[in-house]
């Protein structure tokens, strides 16, 4: 019996067969609908949701993390700038690498999905390109939330592909004969001249006749569809965790909360089947960046975007029920100053609130835990980082540039007083032992609500102690977990715990909070 | 009506809505095998009388309107060409009909031609917030009997009030409309205009006040409460009268209630309301403009 264990044991797994390719078409209406109606829906009828929300059951912590409540699986994250600073070079130049599209271009599609004009092309050095023109009078509208946010995210470890504004020459881009696209009844046509000159009339144009486009770089492997926000992918066999349960997902609502994206859909989303070392596996990038600041892709942004769903029952049933007499404070439209921005307002901003336009089901499961961690990703960056960021982007209107990394750095600060000043949860992090002293950081330092507080210390056996700064003096030889609590500066409780676990070879093995 | 089969069908078309419009026709089917009538021998149907004085009529009515108009700034005038074919007999309810009842169990065909008058300073399109709008039409319509025809004057305003809020809008309506004999030819019963339900008395059954005379006015509060749905509360009031000098405020009858109003970019595309009434209490449903 023991034989046949060890060679069912020792066999060698068979290949994971290579998921099938999921239809790339913009599921935007039936999947707004299913989230914005039926799933909200569903979730109101079940107990379990009404016991988490009156605060009587904990809410349901995430998934597919490691023993410090880090996202196992680098398939969807890989953590950069929060673990070991990026060079300003790298944050500009973010997940690109090469020289930049060559002319001439030729076109081999039409783009078929989204409001934006726009086509797929090839350069001279035959890179793939896609290619999405801002609309017009408004250069950098839609490509600035595409090069911008591309950035931010990927320094923070999410895969997305390289993106970077481009003045598109008309002159240097011709049909190929081949090229084809899609009519108003989703029939595939042959692209006609007339077709390409129709993108070209409705795109951003400089005085000297160049049109404003981000420009993304095909994505490596083979494209497998979009991913979506909810449920599991049942062909991967790779993919063990609900979406709606990934921290990395998650924690995506504080970052984009931060630069207002609020085309978050699982449309915009995209698997790519990847070898390497002989093993293939699905790698999970976020697309599509363009209705980022005050942009609503083809358009300014409208009012309602960013504080409810483009079709939120809640907002809609308090609106009735109160007669009118609840006003939304952004039924008052934000000023549009800045025509490569639209109207990204500067006034007040709720993260733990911000909400976008279309349901999304791992928002919406957000614990403390991972709002914290998404703060911890978002705070990471620095005003020079920022610069860094913004150097990438198109500013063509004098001190949009400015305004926009003063909102981004006020925005930023907000998510840190909200999240790692929190009584939730404890925003203590980057453990370390020196010296048999376990010290801490304290990143409510981010939030400026570190000065004043206190540390209260549990450990088995012996009394709580309280401390001044995050650091403490262990006992020789001391393994198990500690709890560490923390109380702001004016307040009167404690706030959540932090269980720091040191091994017996007196390291630190693990958190939880 | 327990046992008797009852159709109401009502197909209307309108012309192409694209603004700016330079003309437009309108066609309007009617059958109805079971049309009340709730009146009793007197000059006018209906604001006098009671449900429990019904009777009822079968009518099958088809009527077309063809226009043509110029807009001059604000106003926009138009010159109208119109027909109305109508039949009426005894319908499932089978009680006599009013007597003296003009019209009544025959085929009417009538022609006729008439100016309408338009001036609207009232932007917003559906959804407007403030401003007002004001319409008059005046029209003539004889069949070939000799026997049949009127003169018929219509007018109408609104008026639009912004309140404390983006999207909070006060919003009044009048509305006034007089059909007269032409000559010694008779107006003919089913041609009078008609408050109701779905016509500027909201609550009522249908057809329940139809003479040849009809006053209303309304007043709504919207407020938004989603992107392009408003939420609204209506009060509405009117009379039916056969001559002026019987409209009196304590024969007025009135409705109110909340509604919805669910509106695409450019266009109102349905109406709901729930209506309370001195009589009962009515939910409709209604695609295209109510008021």
């Amino acid at each position: 019996m023991r034989a046949l264990l060890l060679c069912l044991a020792l066999w060698p797994a068979p290949a994971a067969a290579e998921p099938a390719a999921v239809s790339d078409e913009d599921l935007f209406w039936s999947e707004g609908a299913y989230l914005m109606s039926v799933y909200q829906l569903e979730k109101g009828l079940n107990p379990a949701f009404w016991l988490k929300r009156l605060g009587l059951w904990p809410p349901a912590e995430a998934g597919g993390l490691d023993a410090f409540g880090e996202p196992r699986d680098t398939a969807w994250f890989v953590p950069r700038h929060g673990r070991r600073r990026l060079r300003s070079e790298a944050l500009a130049r973010g997940p690109g690498e090469g020289s930049p599209p060559a002319y001439p271009w030729t076109v081999e599609s039409g783009k078929t999905t989204g409001e934006n004009p726009g086509f797929i092309a090839r350069d001279a050095e035959g890179r793939r390109l896609f290619v999405k023109f801002d609309p017009p009078g408004r250069p950098g509208l839609a490509s600035n939330g595409e090069v911008v946010v591309s950035r931010l995210l990927h320094a923070a470890g999410y895969h997305v592909p390289a993106v970077d504004h481009v003045w598109v020459d008309p002159s240097s881009v011709s049909l190929s004969t081949r090229a084809t696209t899609r009519d108003r009844y989703r029939r595939k046509v042959p692209m006609t001249r007339a077709d390409l000159d129709e993108a070209f009339a409705r795109a951003a144009r400089a005085p000297d006749g160049r049109l404003s486009a981000a420009v993304s770089r095909a994505i490596p492997g083979k494209p497998k569809g979009p991913f979506g926000y909810l449920g599991r992918r049942r062909d991967d066999p790779d993919d063990e965790v609900r979406h709606e349960d990934r921290r990395e997902l998650r924690a995506l609502q504080v970052l984009f909360a931060w630069v207002n994206n609020t085309d978050a859909r699982g449309g915009n989303t995209f698997d790519a089947y990847l070898e390497e070392d002989g093993r293939g596996f699905l790698r999970h990038y976020l697309l599509d960046f363009s209705a980022s600041f005050g942009s609503g892709n083809s358009e300014p942004k409208a009012s309602f975007e960013g504080h409810e769903y483009a079709f939120d029952p809640g907002a809609v049933a308090r609106s009735w029920l109160t007669l009118g007499l609840w006003v939304k404070p952004w039924e008052r439209p934000a000023p549009d100053v800045y025509p490569e921005l639209g109207p990204f307002p500067s006034g007040p901003f709720e993260p733990a609130r911000w909400k976008p336009s279309f349901a999304n089901p791992a928002f919406e499961r957000r614990t403390p835990a991972d709002g914290f961690w998404g703060a911890r990703l978002a705070t990471a960056f620095t005003d020079a980082d920022l610069d860094a960021v913004l150097s990438a982007g198109i500013f063509p209107t004098p001190g949009a540039r400015d305004y926009l990394r003063g909102i981004l750095s006020r925005r930023r600060d907000e998510i840190a007083r909200r999240w790692l000043c929190s009584h939730e949860v404890s925003s203590l992090d980057e453990p370390r032992l020196e010296d048999g002293r376990l010290v801490l950081r304290d990143l409510g330092e981010r939030g400026g609500c570190a000065e004043g507080a206190r540390y209260r210390w549990e450990r088995p056996g012996a009394p709580a102690e309280v401390t001044s700064r995050p650091e403490l003096d262990l006992p020789p030889d001391f393994t198990g977990t500690l709890r560490v609590r923390t109380r702001r500066a004016g307040d009167r409780r404690w706030g959540g715990a932090l269980e720091v676990r040191i091994d017996e070879r007196g390291r630190v093995a693990g958190l939880r909070r | 009506m327990a046992g008797t089969k009852q159709v109401f069908a009502r197909v209307r078309y309108a012309g192409p809505p694209r603004a700016p419009r330079r003309g437009g026709a309108v066609v309007d089917f009617t059958r109805d095998s079971d049309t009340e009538l709730y009146a009793r021998p007197g000059p006018a149907l209906g604001w006098e009388t009671s449900p429990s004085d019904r009777s009822s009529h079968a009518l099958t009515r088809l009527r077309g309107r063809i226009w043509g108009e110029r807009r001059l700034g604000s106003l926009r005038a138009g010159l109208f060409g119109a027909a109305d074919d109508g039949e009426t007999s005894m319908g499932l309810g089978g009680q006599e009909p009013p007597a003296g009842l003009t019209g009544f169990s025959r085929r009417i065909i009538l022609g006729g031609a008439g100016l309408r008058l338009e001036w609207d300073d009232a932007p917003g399109g559906e959804r407007p917030v403030r401003g007002a709008r004001l319409s008059g039409e005046l029209e003539a319509q004889a069949a070939g009997d000799g026997e049949h025809g009127y003169a018929r004057g219509s007018l109408e305003g609104q008026a639009f009030a912004p309140l404390f809020a983006p999207g909070r809008v006060l919003a009044l309506s009048g509305s006034w409309e007089r059909l007269r004999d032409l000559g010694a030819r008779r107006a003919p019963f089913f041609a009078y205009p008609v408050l109701d339900n779905e016509n500027r008395l909201r609550g009522y059954r249908r057809l329940r006040f139809r003479a040849p005379g009809a006053a209303a006015v309304s007043a709504e509060y919207r407020w938004p409460i989603w992107v392009s749905w408003d939420a609204f509360y209506f009060l509405d009031a009117g009379q039916s009268f056969s001559r002026e000098a019987e409209l009196r405020p304590n024969r007025w009858s009135a409705g109110h209630g909340p509604g919805l109003r669910f509106l695409s970019k450019d266009r109102l595309l349905m109406s709901a309301h729930l209506a309370f009434t001195g009589e009962e209490r009515r939910f409709a449903l209604a695609l295209g403009k109510v008021f």
